[in-house]
């Protein structure tokens, strides 16, 4: 997965060591705010959890 | 050698925003990365002001451009009750308010990019538009959870509008090539508007189009079990959460078990959710 910014190939997307500590670590957090009410909260944490989850775009993908 | 430091520099940016702990400051942070990355063709928010330093924003915000595109893409959807374009913005008084409907036009700008351009089809960006997309995509989740709620409590109705289209519109327009990933955008509009069936059916859609194997499987599953928690739908929960232990991976099991151990305990009323 690449993009080339400045004609370069570089990797925008998290290392995946990185994306299994932090998804994992926001969806558990989550889980226990769902014991305390806080619907706000952990209704981020799930949409920050899955945005660094998420393939990264690929050249191929255009608007 | 410049041009690589600067693009390395505009990746970390993008990972700390991404992986910080969210607060006003992340969707600060992230609209000024959207900003250095968009100036390195000199078509950033902040040139985009200066060149166009003698308007104010209700001229801005009241270009023909925007509004037809608002207008011609909110038609597909108007059994959505989506808010209609609104016909002009008023003259904001106070500093406060001007300051929010200035970071809501910030906003509008980066998510209708290349709207407000002169370069109208965006091609300058090139292959960098994934990169770009990525972060408009940040920028949309932080403003929907730091910059529409200020919108509603200062009664700025007009910008909270406009938001929402242009979010929408956005998603609609931006997304259409990775389904899963709009829905999850959908479900983020939806619910800022109150919808909270289309958003139980959009985090379905998600979870639905994620391959197992995918990274964001389970937090996609979460996502939609917890809404149905949030509806009280708790036989359709337990039965989506055995369906998903039957089908899913084995190194997803510890944290099923904690979900379904859970939802039994808030059906019994231990807890407060929802």
């Amino acid at each position: 997965m690449s993009s080339t910014i400045g004609g370069e190939d570089i990797n925008h997307d998290l290392a995946i060591h990185e994306k299994n500590e932090k998804e994992k670590n926001l969806r558990t957090y989550a889980r226990k705010l769902m014991m305390q009410g806080n619907k706000k909260k952990r209704k981020a944490l799930l949409n920050q959890a899955s945005e660094i989850s998420r393939r990264k775009s690929k050249r191929a993908a255009h608007h | 050698m410049k041009t690589h430091k600067k693009n390395s520099l505009l990746i970390k940016t993008y990972h700390q925003v991404l992986t910080s702990e969210w607060s006003f400051e992340t969707f600060e942070q992230c609209l000024l990365l959207a900003d250095s990355f968009l100036n390195q063709y000199a078509l950033g928010f902040s040139e985009f002001i200066k060149k166009n330093k003698n308007l104010d924003s209700i001229v801005l915000f009241s270009s023909s451009s925007l509004i037809n595109f608002l207008k011609d893409q909110s038609t597909l959807l108007r059994d959505n009750h989506l808010p209609s374009v609104p016909d002009r913005l008023p003259k904001r008084r106070s500093a406060e308010k001007s300051r929010y409907s200035l970071l809501t036009l910030e906003v509008m700008y980066n998510l209708g990019f290349p709207i407000f351009s002169s370069k109208a089809d965006g091609s300058c960006l090139e292959e960098n538009i994934c990169f770009f997309r990525d972060i408009q995509s940040l920028i949309l989740i932080l403003a929907s959870e730091y910059i529409l709620p200020i919108l509603k409590k200062q009664r700025l109705k007009e910008e909270y509008d406009f938001l929402n289209l242009i979010m929408f519109t956005h998603s609609l327009v931006a997304w259409h090539d990775n389904p899963a990933h709009q829905n999850q955008l959908f479900s983020i509009i939806f619910d800022n508007l109150g919808f909270q069936e289309a958003v139980i059916d959009c985090l379905y859609v998600a979870f639905r189009l994620t391959d197992p194997d995918d990274h964001d499987y389970l937090t996609k599953a979460q996502a939609y079990w917890a809404a149905l928690i949030d509806a009280e739908m708790f036989d359709k929960a337990k039965a989506f959460t055995f369906k998903l232990l039957r089908n899913s991976p084995e190194k997803h099991f510890e944290e099923l078990k904690e979900m379904i151990e859970l939802i039994f305990e808030l059906d019994r009323g231990v807890g407060v959710s929802p």
